[in-house]
């Protein structure tokens, strides 16, 4: 009766359907079962089947001055395991040493690499030392340096990028912000800048000026993309909200919605990211009793949604070593407890009902001895099979 | 035949001739079905052409439950769809084709799944030998459908 058909035989479009819902690891074994599946896997198409199933990672950028070759500028992709748990209902950290990328063939030797952003599995990073800014999909090993950009950072100047998706128009773009103040910093806080910005679409092959640009950008902290909008804090004491952003699509700047200024006191420390999808901050602030509290904006672009999701008070336990430097958002775990980045170089758990802070080891290859003094750029990422080579004009390496 | 029907009730004709009755609410969970009966093109008798008797009663099984369980908790659901899908590979393909032609998107996206999980954590070599089972032995002696394989490639 039955047709004794094989999966091999059905339509391609089934079969993409069924890759899709695979952990990134084993479409990568699929890819090389035959060339039927290996052109499925190749077809935009099923990147962005793939891309709307996929759940979040965390891409770790390692370095360290002080260590071998084999752990420095070293790219790990870092799943959040759902499936495995520890005691406390946690999921955990899951690591494969295949996704581990090494950045070193890309870049230059003297160079220093930062993160700039994620979108859709492309990264961007750049090297500030030589100016070079890099999109690569570590998954599929590629790589595009884009060409030199408009602006250079020459003391006093000091360089801001930013890299966001527009789904209106399905452009990547990169933005540049070039902060020349008006006079010498060396004496003392300057009181204006002049701003400059330019544009780059992937795809084009070249750098665009969009002119003069409002606020004020700390070239430490983050930008992040958002429903078609790069955020970034924004530093300019004149303007009532503390988060600004870029419409991809129109290219334009406005203030953004912020949490009601009063509440958030003598802030010391300010950092967006992201809980479960909505966008949040991070901040601890300078006052005596100072707390970290977390804040999320939980209907976007609302500034009334914004609410106080998570406190971290000072006198529960041992959180006071949490004070004194950087505290980012990493994960929301399905029982609540978050994975959070101390300063960049310590992953912790805290239980906001247990109130307990406990620290989590970075994953690392277990035949390597941990080199001391590591530090690490982490931002949530999520792996895709989007090649560069499907942008016209561009010049991709493998690695 | 139809006269006799009750109302809202449509019978299925599998391709080799058995005839099934189905409620319509049941049926039109086949999108190409409901199309058929929402241009007002079937009569009261809808023939299913490449889908079996056999199949066919497992898809109209799916869509029953499916149907009904709606007030029904979502894992009791979930449990009857992974004990569903739960079959050798020639049912799976036959049952995948039938939804993927009748366009019933519950059941293609359960058996999907269950695919994928057959796949999930797999080797080049287990996912060839699974699927191809004895086919393998007769490709691997044809020297023409050699050239379909790739070589293990991580570019």
């Amino acid at each position: 009766m039955s047709s004794g058909g094989s999966i091999f035989d059905l339509p391609g479009h089934i079969i993409s359907d069924i890759l899709s819902r695979l952990p990134i690891k084993t479409i990568i074994h699929c890819r090389c079962v035959c060339r039927t599946w290996r052109s499925l896997v190749l077809d935009p198409h099923f990147a962005n089947l793939h891309l709307s199933r996929t759940p979040t990672s965390l891409i770790i950028h390692q370095d360290s001055d002080r260590s071998p070759d084999w752990d420095s500028d070293i790219l790990k992709l870092i799943e959040f395991d759902r499936d495995k748990h520890d005691q406390h209902g946690n999921g955990l950290l899951h690591y494969d040493p295949l996704m581990k990328f090494d950045l070193k063939r890309l870049c230059y030797k003297n160079g220093e690499i930062l993160l700039v952003g994620s979108v859709n599995g492309l990264l961007c990073f750049c090297d500030y030392e030589n100016e070079a800014i890099f999109i690569c999909n570590p998954i599929m090993r590629e790589c595009i340096t884009l060409p030199k950009p408009i602006y250079t950072k020459r003391y006093p100047s000091t360089i801001v990028y930013g890299f966001g998706y527009s789904s209106l128009s399905g452009h990547y773009k990169v933005v540049q912000i070039s902060q020349t103040p008006h006079s010498d910093p060396a004496e003392g806080l300057p009181s204006s800048y002049d701003s400059q910005g330019a544009v780059y679409v992937l795809g084009t092959a070249n750098w665009r000026s969009i002119g003069t640009v409002p606020f004020l950008y700390s070239c430490r902290s983050y930008n992040l993309s958002l429903n078609g909008n790069i955020h970034w804090l924004n530093w300019d004491g004149e303007t009532s909200e503390l988060i600004c952003s870029f419409d991809v699509h129109n290219e334009s700047f406005q203030v953004f919605p912020s949490p009601p200024n009063n509440l958030i006191k003598q802030t010391l420390y300010v950092n967006l990211g992201l809980f479960r999808d909505c966008l949040c901050l991070c901040v601890t602030d300078g006052s005596e009793d100072s707390d970290i509290v977390i804040w999320v904006m939980k209907e976007y672009g609302v500034k009334e949604s914004w609410t106080k999701e998570i406190v971290i008070r000072q006198n529960s336990s041992d959180l006071s070593c949490l004070l004194y430097d950087e505290v980012s958002l990493l994960h929301v775990w399905e029982n609540g407890d978050i994975l959070i980045l101390w300063r960049d170089d310590r992953l912790y758990s805290y239980s906001p009902e247990r109130k307990t802070l406990e620290e989590v080891e970075v994953p690392r290859d277990s035949s390597h001895i941990v080199a001391p003094f590591i530090t690490y750029e982490m931002m949530l990422h999520v792996p895709s099979f989007l090649s560069l080579k499907d942008f016209k004009r561009e010049k991709v390496d493998m690695f | 035949m139809s006269s006799s029907l009750e109302k809202n009730m449509l019978i299925l004709r599998s391709s080799d001739g058995e005839e099934f009755i189905v409620p319509e609410v049941v049926a039109v969970m086949s999108k190409a079905i409901k199309n058929m009966v929402e241009d007002e093109c079937a009569s009261n008798t809808i023939p299913v052409p490449n889908v079996d008797a056999n199949i066919l009663a497992m898809v109209i099984e799916f869509c029953k439950k499916h149907d009904e369980s709606e007030a029904e908790a979502a894992s009791d659901l979930k449990t009857f769809d992974s004990e569903f899908v739960n079959r050798g590979q020639e049912a799976l393909y036959d049952l995948i084709t039938a939804a993927n032609f009748r366009d019933v998107k519950e059941l293609l996206d359960a058996l999907c799944q269950n695919v994928a999980e057959m796949i999930k954590g797999k080797s080049v070599h287990h996912i060839r030998i699974q699927f191809l089972g004895y086919q393998l032995f007769e490709i691997l002696t044809s020297n023409f459908i050699w050239n379909i394989w790739c070589d293990r490639d991580f570019d």
